[in-house]
């Protein structure tokens, strides 16, 4: 015999390779998956991106994952449809290894229907005896930390290829708000923190509405005065008449919807579509907005 | 390199790369090494720093130089 073939390199290299051109294709068809390109964008930039996201699959102490011993992480990738089983080595490794056989998309799945599994939250919720909304919000949180640290690596990546492909990337992951005002920043911050949970859009897109308002009354409690002098700030070498018919159309229709008032005569939003439209439209007068007060302060 | 240039060139050797899964042995291992090299080359940040760490065959405690064939 003469050399052995390690196959399961062959298999990793495959992947590497293959999302090598995937990010290239990408940023050649300047496609707007967000979603997968920041995903790409993490594992590219992070080079201990699956050995990370196998200790959240592990659930080890302090996380907030449920924890699973190695009968469960068989389990955890049986149950998704994936042939592996635990070889009885170090949890976290083994899972590493799994995880650099898989291709961007199978990764994504396993974050979104195993990693965030409610039940297996339910579960290890009762068995820890604590709260699952808390834990499964932590998670959430934790994870959000884990991307935007991997994306933040310096390695020399450009992560403007990134942003420059939708706004609503930099708008919804990659901006603090800093304004002097901190509720505002508060309801800016929690809106965007429950728009990654399906469930509480919604709510999501009223605590924006809420900071809407907030920020109309920034510089003095006279709603108009102030908003005119946001406007007027906003303006600033564009169109007055355009910023200021934007801010009176958000207003209507915050008005009009049952989004922050809940009279039988406000019209329901009920399609998750026009809730994300809104959503962002918003978002992006409230980014420009916050960027002016900033700019205009400094 | 544009970029669509670079894509193809990666399609080509990911294609010459995986050729060699199944034949690689003492003849063309160094042919291997180059590819893997070249390949290498190609990529950046973590890609490169995974691939650089994957070591695809290991030699056999009864190594010989003379010895040409493979086990499968």
């Amino acid at each position: 015999m003469l050399l052995e073939i390690i196959k399961s390199d062959f298999k990793k290299a495959k992947i590497i390779l293959d999302e090598a051109i995937e990010l290239l294709e990408l940023k050649y068809k300047s496609k707007q998956d967000v979603s997968k390109i920041k995903l790409l964008k993490a594992r590219s930039n992070n080079p201990d991106f699956e050995l990370e996201l196998a200790e959240f699959i592990c659930g080890d102490e302090p996380s907030d994952f449920p924890y699973r011993s190695s009968y469960y992480l068989t389990k955890f990738f049986t149950d998704l449809g994936f042939d592996y089983s635990h070889d009885g080595s170090t949890r976290r490794f083994w899972v590493q290894s799994v995880l650099l056989q898989m291709d961007i998309t199978n990764i994504s799945y396993v974050i979104e229907k195993g990693l965030f599994n409610r039940r297996d939250f339910r579960k290890s919720a009762k068995e820890k005896g604590k709260d699952e909304e808390t834990c499964y919000n932590n998670s959430i949180k934790q994870f959000q930390n884990f991307i935007n640290h991997s994306l933040e690596n310096e390695s020399g990546i450009k992560l403007q290829n990134l942003l420059d492909l939708n706004i609503n990337t930099e708008l919804l992951f990659n901006k603090e708000i800093t304004t002097k005002d901190i509720e505002l920043n508060n309801l800016i911050k929690e809106a965007k923190d429950r728009f990654y949970i399906p469930s509480d859009q919604k709510i999501a897109l009223e605590k924006l509405w809420d900071a809407f308002e907030r920020i109309k009354t920034y510089f003095e409690s006279n709603k108009k005065k102030s908003s005119e002098k946001l406007v007027l700030i906003i303006s600033e070498g564009f169109d007055k008449e355009i910023i200021s018919n934007e801010f009176k159309l958000l207003t209507s229709i915050g008005n009009t919807f049952r989004i922050r008032h809940h009279e039988t005569d406000k019209k329901e939003l009920g399609d998750k579509k026009h809730i994300t439209y809104l959503f962002f439209r918003l978002l992006s007068l409230i980014d420009l907005a916050t960027n002016k007060i900033n700019e205009n302060e400094n | 390199m544009d970029i669509k240039d670079k894509i193809e060139l990666l399609k080509t050797k990911r294609e010459e790369l995986m050729n060699f899964t199944n034949i690689l042995n003492k003849d063309n291992l160094s042919e291997f090494k180059k590819l893997k090299k070249e390949i290498s080359a190609l990529l950046i940040d973590s890609q490169r720093i995974k691939f650089n760490g994957l070591i695809f065959f290991q030699k056999t405690p009864n190594y010989s130089k003379d010895d040409n064939e493979l086990p499968f």
